[in-house]
């Protein structure tokens, strides 16, 4: 399995590195605003393609750069059912401290604010559409100036190493704790 | 009175009337690939083992400014093969002999494929992409990100 984790890591970074040259910009149809373009959208010139890197159906990193912000979004395995609910609770648990975080946006991109970019060439219908990403980072100029762009990165690529053990410890963990009730009970019997 | 004024005035978006607005000229379309591609004989090509030609024949169309989907999506669709044809060893040999346009070319086509990951093409192309790192650097990537040619 780790034999893809770490080639998969790697193009993530060396992507974010490129990703990661941001500037101050200020908004152009505002009078002294100064916002994400990769939220607002306001002007394609300021945005930059958006690129996806997988390691399998399941695993995927968007990631979407503009001029003065970079979005990130991750997949994350999602096997059986407890995975799913397991990681819906901890992004989630994550996200509504999303401002301890400081790079952690408050929700993950859905596709309506992606599907106009990636997915408008789609001409496959068979092939299903990426469903949804789990969490979003969202990094701006101003985080990059008081923060080590390097540093964002590695945080990044650890967050994603960890997320995955996590989930699967706190799985072998409901497992564990649900045979030892189910032995409990059935003790009565 | 002023109530009765129609207010459909304020929907009109009058940044699009400026001098200097940006609009995004994607109709760049070379007249030049009006030989349409084999796609047997680029199969042959990968069987033969002669992947570099391969790769070389489909940039000759030019797909990246060429304005026909169904050319780039055929393109794609025999890229693929090839990046799935080629064994480990031999990518670097293939990506040393490419000059640095067709070495973007080939890391938008990766970015590419990773959008509709299929059954192990995710780790195959994990492995092109380090491989075309190594030999470009971020330059590549930077290209992929801003060049608004789409392949």
């Amino acid at each position: 399995m780790s034999a893809t984790l770490r080639p998969y890591l790697a193009a993530v970074r060396k992507t974010l590195e490129a990703a990661f040259c941001l500037t101050d910009f200020n908004s152009q149809v505002v009078e002294r605003h100064n916002k994400p373009e990769v939220e607002v959208r306001g002007n394609k010139e300021l945005l930059l393609n958006p690129v996806v890197i997988s390691r399998n159906d399941k695993e995927r990193v968007l990631i979407e750069s503009s001029i003065n912000s970079v979005r990130i979004s991750i997949a994350v395995k999602q096997a059986d059912d407890i995975e799913r609910i397991l990681v819906h609770k901890f992004t989630r648990f994550l996200m509504m401290r999303a401002d301890k975080f400081v790079i952690l946006r408050r929700k993950p991109v859905s596709l309506s604010d992606t599907r106009s970019t990636i997915l408008d060439e789609k001409t496959n219908p068979q092939q299903q559409p990426p469903t949804g990403y789990d969490i979003s980072f969202l990094v701006t100029n101003i985080h990059t100036e008081y923060m080590n762009r390097f540093k964002i990165i590695d945080f990044i690529i650890h967050f994603m190493e960890e997320i995955d053990k996590e989930i699967n410890e706190m799985k072998l963990a409901i497992n564990a704790r649900a045979r030892i009730t189910a032995e409990e009970f059935l003790k009565r019997f | 009175m002023a109530t009765n004024v129609s207010s459909g005035f304020r929907k009109i978006d009058i940044d699009s009337f400026n001098d200097d607005v940006f609009k995004e000229d994607d109709q760049v379309v070379s007249q030049s690939s009006g030989t349409s591609l084999d796609d047997k004989e680029i199969l042959q090509l990968c069987s033969a083992g002669k992947h570099y030609e391969a790769i070389k024949s489909i940039f000759d169309l030019q797909p990246q400014s060429s304005g026909d989907s169904a050319i780039k999506e055929l393109a794609f669709n025999l890229i693929m093969q090839v990046f799935l044809a080629v064994k480990t060893g031999d990518i670097d040999r293939i990506v040393d002999k490419l000059d640095t346009d067709q070495i973007d070319l080939l890391m938008k086509y990766v970015y590419k494929g990773f959008e509709s990951p299929q059954e192990g093409s995710s780790s195959n192309l994990l492995v092109w992409h380090d491989k075309i790192f190594r030999k470009s650097g971020h330059g590549a990537i930077v290209r992929v990100l801003t060049d608004k040619k789409k392949v």
